[in-house]
């Protein structure tokens, strides 16, 4: 999923959106491709968050983790965003 | 001393031997291997030790293991999406488009997302000192549950 898509998710699902985490949890995306998901998916990168943006950061990162490595499943998710919009 | 003088002998050929002195040679050898056998015990003493705690330690790392990863499955399970989409499936299956059921149902998911968020938090808070990637272990497990459809 692209940043849109996760951003769209966080309103969808949470209610509200941080469009600059998901820039940090991509981050690594520019230099390792495909591979991004190894690095800055794991749970410090989670605490780290929670300290800079508090609870909501939190969960964003959550979810965006989750639906990263398909815990969620997209289809689930299209399937609401098509259906509230 | 010139060459090739041994003081411990006398002229005629006689050994010279204080006998204080070499018995306090010998009470101190003997001194130095009880040293080497008491710590030589020692070691063995604290590599039986070792030994123990490794044995007490795995059925609880095994366990915390097993747990932990019941507790994922249970995660994975509970995830709150399948159980909204499958209530607007069945909503729009008995009333059709006409009635909107769809926002009603999705006003709640924030609340569920939290809690479940929350649980899946707590559940990486309690295995952080694992040596295992529990996030890699959930993504195995609702893949695993969508294969399988259980």
């Amino acid at each position: 999923m692209n940043r849109k898509d996760h951003i769209r998710a966080d309103e969808s699902l949470l209610g509200y959106s941080i469009p600059l985490i998901h820039v940090i949890l991509d981050a690594p995306v520019g230099w390792l491709g495909a591979g991004h998901r190894s690095i800055h998916h794991n749970i410090q990168t989670i605490k780290w968050i929670e300290e800079m943006f508090g609870k909501e950061g939190k969960y964003i990162a959550l979810l965006h983790i989750m639906i990263d490595n398909r815990i969620l499943d997209w289809e689930l998710i299209k399937f609401i965003n098509s259906d509230m919009n | 001393m010139p060459e090739g003088k041994d003081e411990s002998r006398t002229e005629q050929g006689e050994i010279n031997i204080d006998k204080k002195e070499f018995g306090k040679e010998i009470q101190n050898g003997h001194n130095d291997w009880k040293e080497k056998i008491r710590g030589a015990e020692e070691m063995v003493e604290k590599e039986t030790n070792v030994e123990d705690e490794y044995r007490e330690s795995f059925p609880r790392h095994m366990l915390m293991d097993s747990l932990l990863d019941k507790s994922l499955d249970f995660v994975v399970r509970t995830n709150p999406l399948d159980v909204v989409v499958k209530e607007v499936k069945n909503a729009k299956a008995e009333l059709g488009n006409e009635i909107d059921l769809g926002q009603e149902v999705y006003k709640k998911v924030p609340s569920m997302m939290h809690k479940w968020l929350d649980m899946y938090d707590g559940v990486l808070d309690e295995g952080k000192n694992l040596p295992r990637d529990l996030i890699g272990r959930a993504a195995e497990l609702a893949k695993e549950q969508r294969s399988t459809g259980k």
